[in-house]
C-alpha cells in the first residue's frame, strides 16, 4: 500500500459501547446541558418495547421524560423533517436523540439541519437549500444515536438520505457536521432483529468495510477501521443469526457495524452500492438483502484492480491468506450458510426475492431500467473500474440467475 | 464484567493529509465561521511557512490575525503576552504551524483566553466542558506525542481535558524541512511506544485496534519510503497511535519518560528507546493469543514492504533512533535513567511499573542496551 495523494479523515462522534451501555445516556445527557430533548423513533420500535427501554433509562437518571415522536416513516421524507423541526421550534427542545436505523437517523440529522442553521426567528428554512456536498458550514446541536440496526453504519457517518415526493427525488446531504455527537452501542437495542434481517443488516455492514477497503477513496485511517469491522461481522455475524439472544454477539456487530460505517464515510464506496441503492429504489428490495446478494459479484466485477486488496482480506475471511478468487469464495459460501440459518429468507440471488405478496421483487424486465438508473447514482465515482450500461446489465444477470461473472465478458477493464 | 466491547470512545479531530492539505485551511476556518485566527509558528522556523499560509487564505475571505513567534525557551510571561494579544485581537480561532511544544501553547493559551484564566490559576480549569476556539493543528515532523490529544504538557503546566482536542489537523509536505532526521527518528520511537502501549493495554477494544492498526502500516511505510512522503507517514502514524493512546491511560514506558522529561534527564524518547524493548520483552506473544494475531495481521498484510515481521520492524525503528545517539552520551542517560527510576520506584505503587524497572535494572547493569557500552 502506498499513500494517497491526499486523503481527509473525519469521525468526530464519541462512541460508548458495551453491555448495559444505555444506562450511560442520562449522564451523557447531563454532560451535555441538555435539558429538553426531542426523542425521535418509529412506531415499530415504540411496538418492539425499546422506546420504553430508553424512556425507562432516561426517567432512572432523574431527568424529565423528552419528547417523543413516533410518526417516521420507513424512507425519511421532507414533510416528516419539516414536521419535526416544527415540533422541535414550537417545544423549545434543545437536542435530539435518534432511536431506530438508518431512515430514524437520517430524519433526525436532517432535522437537526434544519433547527441548527436556520436563524433564531426564521419561520420557513427549506431543506432542499442544503441538499449536495458540503453545503452545511456550521456545528449543528447535539444528536445523541442509539442504532437498533447493526447495519447501516448511519450513526457514524456524514451521510443523510431524504426523499422529496413532490420532485421525485432522494436528496443527499454531505458535511463532516452531520456525524452525531455521540452514540450509544447496546445489545439490548438490537434483540429484537429477527434472524433474517441480523444476516442482512450484517451483510450490508461487511459490504461496507469492503467496499471501503477497496475503493479509490481508501486511505490507511479507513483501512484500520474496515479490517477491524470485518473481523467483528466475520466472527459474529452467523452467531448472531443462530443465537439472536446472544447479547455479545449482537454487541460486536454493532461495533463492526459502527466501524465499518467510520470507514466507508472517510473513503467512500463502489459499484456494490451504485446498483444496489437502484435495485432498492426501483424493486424495493431490502438494502441489506441487495448488498449480501450484489457483494460478491462487484469484486468479481473490480476482480483485475483489487486482487492485492482481496487477497490481503483472505485472511479475514477465509482464516489464512488465499488467493483473491477465495475471499469471493468465502463471501458465497458465507450467504449460502446463511441462507440455510434463516430457513431460506436470505436468499442468494435476485431472482429469488420475494415482496410481500410472495411474488418476485425484480423480475427481467426490470434489469434494463436498473441498468440505466444505475449509471446516474454517485457512489460509482470511487468505484476502481469504470462502469457502462452493457456492463451493469451483465452484472445485474449474473446476481439474476446466479452464476459467477466471466470477467472475459466484461467490457470495462480491457481497453 | 468489563470486557473489550465495554468502552467509552472520545472524539477525535478531523485529519487531512497530503499535498495542498494546507490549502484547506480557509475552508475549514469558514466553516467555524471564523475569519481571524490567531497564528503561533517556533520563532526559528522559516518566514515561507507563513507566506504559505497567507497564499493558501489569499482567495478567500480570511485575514491572518495576529503571528506570534514562540521562543525556545518559552517565559511565563511569553504565554501572558500571547493571551493579551488574543484579547486585543479578538481572534476565533487559532491556527498552531509546527508540532510539539507550539500545539501545547495553543492548548494552554486557548483555555485560558476561553476560560478568562491567569496563568497561576489553571489547575482549576473547569472539570466540565468549556468552548473552546477552533484549533487547527498544523503538523510537522517534531512529534511529542500530545498534539493530536486532549493534554497538554508544558513545563510544569500538565493538563487533560476533553475540550483540549484540536479541531483539525493538517499533514502538508510543505511544513517538512529537508533535514531533522534526528526529530524524526525520535517522533518514530515515541508513535512506536505510543502504538505498542495502546495494542497491550488489558482492554484492546475494537476501535483502538483499528487505530492502531493504521499506525502501524503507517509506520510501515515510513520505514519503506524516503524524504519528505516518509515524514507525511510518519506524521500520520503518529495521530492515528495518538488518537488510540489518548483514550487508555498512559501506559508504564509514557509514565516514566514524562517523568524522565520533566525532570531534565533526558528527553522523552531517549527514555522511551532505552525502556521500551524491555517493556516488549514482557510481552508475551504466545501462538494465537489477540496480541500475537493482530502483530501477524499486521505483518501479512504489510508483506510488500522489506520487512515481513512486525518484531522486525520495532528493532529497526529502534537502530534508526541509536544512529542519531552517541555511544556515549547513551551511557550516561542510561545511569541517569537507573538512578532515577530507582528513585521513582520508591514512590509508585504501579506494579508494571515496578516490574519494568527492576527488569531494567537487571539488565543495564551487565549488558548492552540500546547497542551502546555501558
Amino acid at each position: 500500500m502506498r499513500l494517497p495523494p491526499f486523503s481527509q479523515f473525519c469521525s468526530r462522534t464519541r462512541i460508548i459501547s458495551g453491555e448495559h451501555a444505555l444506562e450511560r445516556l442520562p449522564g451523557l445527557l447531563s454532560s451535555m446541558s441538555v435539558k429538553n430533548p426531542l426523542l425521535l423513533t418509529d412506531k415499530g420500535l415504540e411496538a418492539a418495547g425499546l422506546l420504553r427501554l430508553v424512556i425507562d433509562h432516561i426517567e432512572k437518571g432523574k431527568l424529565p421524560a423528552p419528547l417523543i415522536f413516533t410518526d417516521i416513516p420507513p424512507d425519511s421524507d421532507l414533510q416528516t423533517v419539516n414536521e419535526i423541526a416544527h415540533l422541535y421550534r414550537e417545544k423549545g427542545c434543545d437536542s435530539i436523540i435518534a432511536l431506530g436505523g438508518g431512515s430514524v437517523i437520517d430524519t433526525a440529522k436532517a432535522v437537526n439541519i434544519v433547527v441548527s442553521c436556520a436563524e433564531p426567528d426564521a419561520q420557513v428554512l427549506d431543506l432542499r437549500d442544503f441538499s449536495g456536498a458540503d453545503v452545511i458550514t456550521q456545528r449543528l446541536l447535539p444528536l445523541i444515536v442509539l442504532p437498533t440496526t447493526a447495519g447501516t453504519g448511519s450513526e457514524a457517518t456524514i451521510v443523510a438520505v431524504i426523499k422529496d415526493h413532490e420532485n421525485n427525488r432522494k436528496m443527499l446531504f454531505t458535511s463532516n457536521f452531520l456525524q452525531p455527537t455521540a452514540t450509544i452501542l447496546d445489545p439490548d437495542l438490537t434483540l429484537t432483529l429477527p434472524p433474517f434481517l441480523t444476516a442482512a443488516v450484517g451483510m450490508d455492514a461487511l459490504t461496507h468495510a469492503i467496499e471501503a477497503y477497496t475503493c479509490l477513496g481508501k486511505n490507511p485511517l479507513s483501512d484500520g477501521m474496515s479490517l477491524q469491522a470485518i473481523r467483528m461481522i466475520i466472527d459474529n455475524l452467523e452467531y448472531s443469526v443462530a443465537h439472536p439472544e446472544d447479547r455479545s454477539s449482537r454487541l460486536a456487530l454493532a461495533i463492526g457495524a459502527n466501524l465499518a460505517g467510520q470507514a466507508f464515510s472517510n473513503s467512500m464506496v463502489g459499484i456494490i452500492h451504485t446498483v444496489g441503492h437502484t435495485v432498492g429504489s426501483i424493486c424495493g428490495v431490502h438494502h441489506g438483502l441487495c448488498m449480501s446478494i450484489l457483494l460478491p459479484y462487484g469484486l468479481e466485477y473490480n476482480l483485475h484492480k483489487i486482487e492485492k486488496e482481496l487477497k490481503e482480506l483472505s485472511l479475514y475471511l477465509c482464516g489464512e491468506q488465499k488467493e483473491a478468487i477465495g475471499t469471493i469464495a468465502a463471501i458465497r459460501s458465507l450467504n449460502d450458510r446463511l441462507k440455510k440459518a434463516t430457513a431460506g429468507r436470505h436468499v442468494t440471488r435476485l431472482h429469488d426475492v420475494l415482496d410481500r405478496d410472495k411474488r418476485s421483487a425484480v423480475r427481467p424486465d426490470h434489469l434494463p431500467i436498473i441498468a440505466v438508473e444505475a449509471l446516474g447514482d454517485g457512489s460509482h465515482f470511487y468505484n476502481p473500474e469504470q462502469i457502462d450500461y452493457d456492463d451493469i446489465l451483465y452484472l445485474l444477470n449474473a446476481a439474476y440467475w446466479g452464476y459467477p461473472l466471466d470477467r472475459e465478458l466484461i467490457q470495462k477493464g480491457h481497453e | 464484567m468489563s470486557s473489550i466491547l465495554d468502552y467509552d470512545f472520545y472524539a477525535y479531530p478531523n485529519i487531512c493529509s497530503g499535498l495542498k492539505a494546507l490549502d484547506t485551511i480557509p475552508r475549514e476556518l469558514l466553516s467555524f465561521q471564523a475569519s481571524n485566527p490567531l497564528i503561533l509558528k517556533y520563532q526559528k522556523d522559516p518566514s515561507r511557512l507563513e507566506r504559505q499560509l497567507k497564499a493558501a487564505c489569499c482567495t478567500s475571505q480570511i485575514v491572518l490575525g495576529p503571528i506570534c513567534r514562540i521562543p525556545e525557551n518559552l517565559s511565563k510571561d511569553d504565554i501572558s503576552t500571547i493571551v493579551d494579544t488574543m484579547k486585543e485581537s479578538s481572534v476565533d480561532s487559532i491556527i498552531a504551524m509546527g508540532s510539539g511544544t507550539i500545539q501545547s501553547v495553543a492548548k494552554l493559551v486557548n483555555s485560558l483566553y476561553c476560560c478568562d484564566f491567569a496563568l497561576e490559576e489553571i489547575e482549576s480549569l473547569p472539570c466540565d466542558s468549556f468552548t473552546p476556539l477552533p484549533h487547527i493543528a498544523v503538523l510537522d515532523e517534531r512529534i511529542d506525542g500530545r498534539e493530536a490529544t486532549n493534554r497538554l504538557l508544558l513545563d510544569e503546566y500538565r493538563l487533560h481535558h476533553d475540550s483540549l482536542y484540536p479541531e483539525y489537523i493538517v499533514i502538508d509536505e510543505r511544513m517538512m524541512a529537508s533535514g531533522r532526521d534526528k526529530e524524526s527518528a525520535a517522533s518514530a520511537i515515541i508513535s512506536l511506544t505510543q502504538t505498542c502501549e495502546a495494542y497491550r493495554d488489558y482492554l484492546l477494544t475494537p476501535v483502538i485496534a483499528s487505530w492502531t492498526k493504521s499506525s502501524l502500516h503507517f509506520l510501515g511505510e515510513y520505514q519503506s519510503m524516503s524524504t519528505k512522503q516518509a515524514k507525511i507517514a510518519l506524521i500520520n502514524a503518529a495521530v492515528a497511535t495518538q488518537i488510540a493512546h489518548s483514550n487508555i491511560p498512559p501506559g508504564p514506558v509514557t509514565t516514566i519518560s514524562e517523568m524522565l522529561a520533566i525532570s531534565g534527564f533526558c528527553s522523552e524518547a531517549q527514555a522511551m528507546a532505552t525502556l521500551l524493548p524491555h517493556f516488549l520483552s514482557q510481552l508475551t506473544f504466545d501462538k494465537g493469543s489477540p496480541l500475537d494475531e493482530s502483530f501477524d495481521e499486521i505483518a501479512m498484510i504489510c508483506s510488500d514492504v522489506p520487512w515481513n515481521d512486525i518484531q522486525q520492524m520495532i528493532s529497526e525503528l529502534l537502530k534508526n533512533y541509536e544512529r542519531y545517539i552517541h555511544c556515549s552520551k547513551t551511557s550516561g542517560i542510561i545511569t541517569s535513567l537507573i538512578r532515577q527510576t530507582h528513585r521513582l520506584m520508591q514512590h509508585s505503587n504501579n506494579t508494571e511499573i515496578h516490574t519494568l524497572i527492576t527488569d531494567l535494572v537487571s539488565h543495564t547493569t551487565s549488558q548492552t542496551v540500546m547497542g551502546g557500552e555501558l
